[in-house]
């Protein structure tokens, strides 16, 4: 069991208390708290204009907070913002190197911008070339590198002053399933090395990798927690699952059903959303008895466990209501 | 401020430039295209201008007169009319730029010292108009004394100083170096700091310890040092290719080169933080350097010239007072000491911008 | 066929709506497009002059007599001339060295006897220095009562006045159209090359000649609002005469554009990055706008140049725009070079399109 201030009690990788910051009128981030522990993977959920890109900017010390504070392994953001920066490694969702220079240059440019002596550079350099298999590629120009190579310069890039709190944007938007699976090894790998790692994503597999989660809705939290724990949290709304051959004519149906709050549909299945508070056996008999009218005869018919976008799906509309 | 993040950016800019041998060759090529331009192509002052002559009459003194015009440098008789409506058609069409006409009784009233002849010009270039009027004055002038008119009351010694030869070019292309100057300083470091906003560049720098001062001063470097290439280069050229004399020392015209190039390379800073992308900012950058330096700077149109409220505006065109500075050193002689207002306003210049430029950095993200 | 063309209408008309949105989105985008031209006239129309309108002069008078005030005063009576005395030639010099004064009257010791005088001009601006010196000779001769035994009538056809921006204000219309088309269409297509959507619209059903006639939309209803705001400014602010027709000027016009637009187009389709389609601009239309009689005359140039000019569109238009507002010219009488501005625009962007990818 972890406590908010991480694994051993230690002081957190990065914590952030009670940020907020508006622009003009709008407010985008809203009294928000975020702390990550070392070596813990931290995941940071949420549609855009949610307020994660502001919160993130914050984090990494880009935008300044309207109030509340922000420290990264106990340093103070704001008033030591150089020593911060320098404990911090990020990498943007889009590609943010220099296309003209190639590997091997712009981790030289990143080592000088870290201020790493000569010695050190070359070592760290050397490091990140072999560490992130990228020795063959070193006198590559950047433009020239497929996807999966120039997110992990980026990745070389953002590791070479051995940061202790590691922002990851997107990392794996645009992958094949083999190598978001080889990325997330390598983030496993940096977190039990003692980096704190932050990660957003859109993939919800991809949030349950992470030990902890918060989900973002209009500039605050409205989840929080380990990702079993969010699963172990009763619904208010059941969920059922129609598999069928051809389930798909009756779907209009059953969605003007007063009783279903949403369908999605999915490959051969029908997930049923219903309404808070119904009772799930009389919905089951109601359901059966429609599809069965709209022809999906050998239908299965039974209630499941949540998955994690349906937890956050009943949150968001918690919060709206 | 650390030297070694300073480095890093100039490194990585030198490394863009070299990686784009085309543009860096450009970059040197430029002002030497330009003064070959001002220096055999452009000319201020007229030679042989075709006119044309009607002499009503056609002895003898008329027809000196007409030989008289013919021998001088500024014309060339190209054609003789005899008749007015021909002269008008050829002044029409553009074949002569001046037309002249002597009158039938022209010897007759010469001999009684009240002659009068007629001067047809084409207004539509009014300035080549304006110079063959003063020749043709002078020319006739010349030609009545020879005649036996009475002299001129005073004795006038004209001189033209530092320039005896009177050639245009001399006095054209120790400004055509500003010229050059002001555009490519405030043209390149304009768009590169625009570029690094417009591809995302700048999002990974802000992350990074590096300030806003150090940035700057990375960036620019290089650009600084190409245009002490390009002063350098242009200076040779002038020199040596079209004999204007350097009168003044090389070390002040390096080290007044220098203050202007800073000047203009914060000014293309500060228009690429503005802008925030390539087109918008070259368009900032040639509206706001080029002209002035080409129209204000009084590189080609004499400042004193202009009506008043445009002569008070040139006093914030930095590119003025590096035009004057540049001509003292090369044709007078004199250098930074003894037109030391100038400096003094390039250095109020540059102390100005170099504030707003910090203060408009500050937007971007970077440290301070 | 028809259908075809119908579909190409339809993607050309949102082609035209992104383009423009995208151009002028920027408020200051548009800004720079409409006040930059109005900028450029006003300054050119009053900065550009080679007449002597005001200098400061030094006078250096040890004689100080009656005849010599009074033939200073008569040099600076009209206002032209504005006299500082100095004590001695080496102060004078020192002023002329720092450029406080552009010419120097040294009346010399023994000007009672000799009637002598020196005129110094400052010759680091030697088209100014001949015409101060000039001016200065004459009032002063006719200041001392020199008579002209041959008097001379002078007439200036077509600007009576030799007025000098009626010469300039055509060459602006002309470089303002060239600069900011040229430039901008270069820009426009460039800058989707390296921002990576250029890929992205390749791959739509879009030919390649829509994509650029969508670049070339904006940018030509730009330049036609340009010429028309300069043209008006001419004629009703500096009351250059207009005397030929609306339509002729709107047809040189269209032909001009075609010709920038296509050296523009030519350009693109040659760089990478928005930084070399500036560099290389600039390259380019530098040699053309300052070859081209704009300010300096075609005919003092050398052969070379000459040639030049004949292959340089800003050059054709500049002598055809003259032509139409000084002497009213008009399409009839300049048909080669019409024919030589749409060769040289058409087939540029014919080159382009090909070398599109």
């Amino acid at each position: 069991m972890r406590t908010e201030a991480g694994a051993g009690g230690a002081v957190p990788a990065i914590s952030a208390r009670a940020i907020s910051r508006r622009f003009g009128r709008f407010v985008a981030v809203d009294v928000v708290d975020i702390a990550v522990a070392r070596g813990e993977v931290f995941g940071l959920l949420g549609a855009n204009g949610a307020g994660k890109t502001t919160t993130i900017r914050m984090l990494c010390g880009t935008l300044a907070p309207d109030g509340g504070s922000i420290e990264v392994g106990g340093v103070d953001m704001v008033r030591h913002a150089r020593r911060a920066r320098g404990r911090i490694g990020y990498v943007a969702q889009r590609w943010a190197l220099y296309g003209d220079l190639s590997v091997r240059e712009n981790l030289e440019l990143q080592a000088g911008l870290y201020g790493l002596g000569a010695e050190r550079a070359r070592t760290r350099c050397r490091w990140a070339l072999d560490y992130l298999e990228l020795d063959a590629v070193a006198e590559a120009r950047g433009d020239a590198l497929p996807l999966g190579f120039q997110r992990r310069l980026a990745l070389g890039c953002a590791l070479l002053h051995e940061p202790d709190v590691l922002f990851l944007d997107e990392p794996t938007s645009g992958m094949d399933p083999l190598a978001r699976q080889q990325l997330w090894d390598l983030i496993y790998e940096l977190a039990e090395s003692g980096i704190g790692i932050l990660v957003t994503t859109h993939y919800m597999d991809e949030a349950l990798f992470c030990d902890r989660l918060a989900l973002m809705h209009a500039g605050r939290v409205v989840a929080r927690g380990e990702p079993d724990a969010l699963l172990a949290e009763p619904l208010e709304a059941p969920i059922l699952e129609l598999r069928a051959p051809r389930c798909d004519a009756c779907r209009e149906a059953l969605a003007r059903l007063p009783v279903v709050q949403e369908i999605v549909p999915g490959a051969g299945r029908l997930r049923i959303r219903l309404r808070p508070g119904t009772d799930v056996h009389a919905a089951i008999e109601t359901v059966r008895a429609t599809a069965a009218a709209h022809g999906a005869l050998q239908a299965s018919l039974r209630e499941v466990a949540p998955t994690l976008e349906d937890v956050f799906v009943a949150r968001l509309e918690q919060v709206a209501a | 401020m650390k030297l070694q993040r300073v480095r890093a950016v100039a490194l990585k800019e030198t490394r863009h430039l070299l990686r784009d041998p085309g543009s860096l060759a450009m970059m040197v090529l430029m002002p030497v295209m330009l003064l070959f331009i001002f220096g055999y192509a452009i000319r201020l002052d007229v030679l042989e201008a075709p006119i044309g002559v009607f002499q009503e009459a056609t002895d003898g003194v008329s027809g000196e007169l007409t030989a008289h015009l013919d021998a001088s440098r500024a014309f060339r008789v190209s054609a003789r009319y005899d008749n007015r409506r021909a002269l008008g058609d050829a002044l029409q069409a553009g074949h002569i730029w001046a037309g002249i006409v002597i009158p039938h009784d022209f010897a007759r009233e010469l001999a009684r010292g009240d002659a009068r002849i007629q001067l047809l010009l084409d207004g539509v270039d009014a300035n080549t108009a304006r110079l063959l009027r003063n020749y043709a004055r002078t020319m006739i002038g010349e030609y009545a004394l020879r005649q036996g008119a009475a002299r001129p009351p005073l004795v006038l010694e004209e001189r033209v100083w530092f320039n005896e030869a009177r050639e245009s070019r001399y006095a054209i292309l120790p400004g055509v170096i500003a010229l050059v100057m002001a555009v490519m300083g405030a043209l390149m470091t304009s768009l590169t700091i625009a570029r690094e906003m417009e591809l995302g560049n700048l999002v990974m720098l802000c992350t990074t310890p590096l300030s806003r001062t150090e940035f700057l001063c990375g960036k620019l470097a290089p650009y600084l040092l190409i245009g002490l290439l390009d002063v350098l280069v242009a200076a040779f050229v002038t020199t040596t290719l079209f004999d204007v004399p350097l009168r003044g020392s090389l070390l002040a015209l390096v080290s007044v080169s220098t203050l202007f190039l800073l000047v203009v390379l914060m000014q293309g800073a500060l228009i690429s933080m503005v802008a925030g992308n390539q087109m918008l900012a070259s368009q900032m950058a040639m509206v706001s350097t080029f002209l002035p330096a080409l129209l204000l700077s009084g590189f080609v149109f004499a400042v004193q010239n202009m009506p008043r409220l445009l002569e008070y505006i040139t006093y914030a065109v930095p590119a003025r007072y590096y035009v004057t500075l540049c001509k003292a050193i090369f044709l007078k002689g004199v250098g930074p000491l003894l037109l030391w207002t100038e400096v003094v306003a390039l250095v109020a210049v540059l102390l100005l911008l170099a504030i707003a430029t910090v203060r408009r950095a500050a937007r971007l993200g970077l440290l301070p | 066929m028809i259908a075809l063309l119908a579909e190409s209408a339809i993607r050309l008309r949102a082609l035209f709506r992104k383009e423009f949105r995208q151009l002028l989105r920027d408020p200051r985008m548009r800004f720079f497009v409409v006040v930059p031209p109005l900028i450029q006239l006003l300054v050119f129309g009053y900065a550009a002059s080679y007449d002597v309108r005001r200098a400061d002069i030094g006078v250096v008078d040890p004689v100080r007599s009656e005849q010599t005030r009074a033939l200073l005063g008569a040099v600076t009576a009209d206002g032209t001339f504005t006299a500082f005395a100095f004590a001695d030639m080496r102060d004078a010099a020192r002023a002329i060295d720092r450029g406080t004064v552009r010419a120097v009257l040294h009346f010399s010791p023994g000007f009672d006897h000799d009637q002598r005088v020196q005129l110094i001009a400052d010759g680091s601006d030697s088209n100014s220095a001949l015409m101060i010196v000039g001016q200065l000779a004459q009032s002063l001769q006719r200041a001392a009562g020199a008579t002209a035994p041959i008097a001379i009538e002078e007439r200036a056809w077509f600007n009576p006045n030799l007025e000098d921006r009626w010469f300039f204000v055509p060459g602006i219309i002309a470089t303002v159209l060239l600069i900011s088309t040229s430039m901008l269409i270069a820009m426009a297509v460039v800058r989707e090359r390296e921002i990576g959507t250029l890929e992205r619209m390749m791959v739509t059903p879009v030919a390649r000649i829509e994509f650029l006639l969508g670049k070339i939309a904006p940018v030509v209803c730009i330049g036609i609002f340009d010429v028309a705001l300069v043209c008006v400014v001419a004629v009703f602010w500096f009351e250059v005469p207009m005397r030929c027709t609306v339509w002729s000027l709107t047809v040189a016009t269209l032909l001009y554009l075609a010709s920038t637009l296509g050296i523009g187009l030519l350009i693109s389709s040659f760089v990478v990055t928005q930084q070399q389609a500036v560099l290389w601009m600039f390259f380019v239309t530098m040699p053309m706008i300052l070859l081209s009689g704009f300010a300096f005359p075609i005919a003092n140039m050398p052969e070379p140049a000459q040639w030049f000019a004949a292959i340089n569109p800003l050059s054709h238009f500049l002598y055809v725009l003259r032509d139409m507002f000084l002497k009213g010219g008009g399409i009839a009488d300049h048909a080669m070079r019409f024919a030589a501005m749409a060769a040289l625009g058409l087939g540029a962007v014919a080159v382009s399109a090909l070398r599109l990818r």
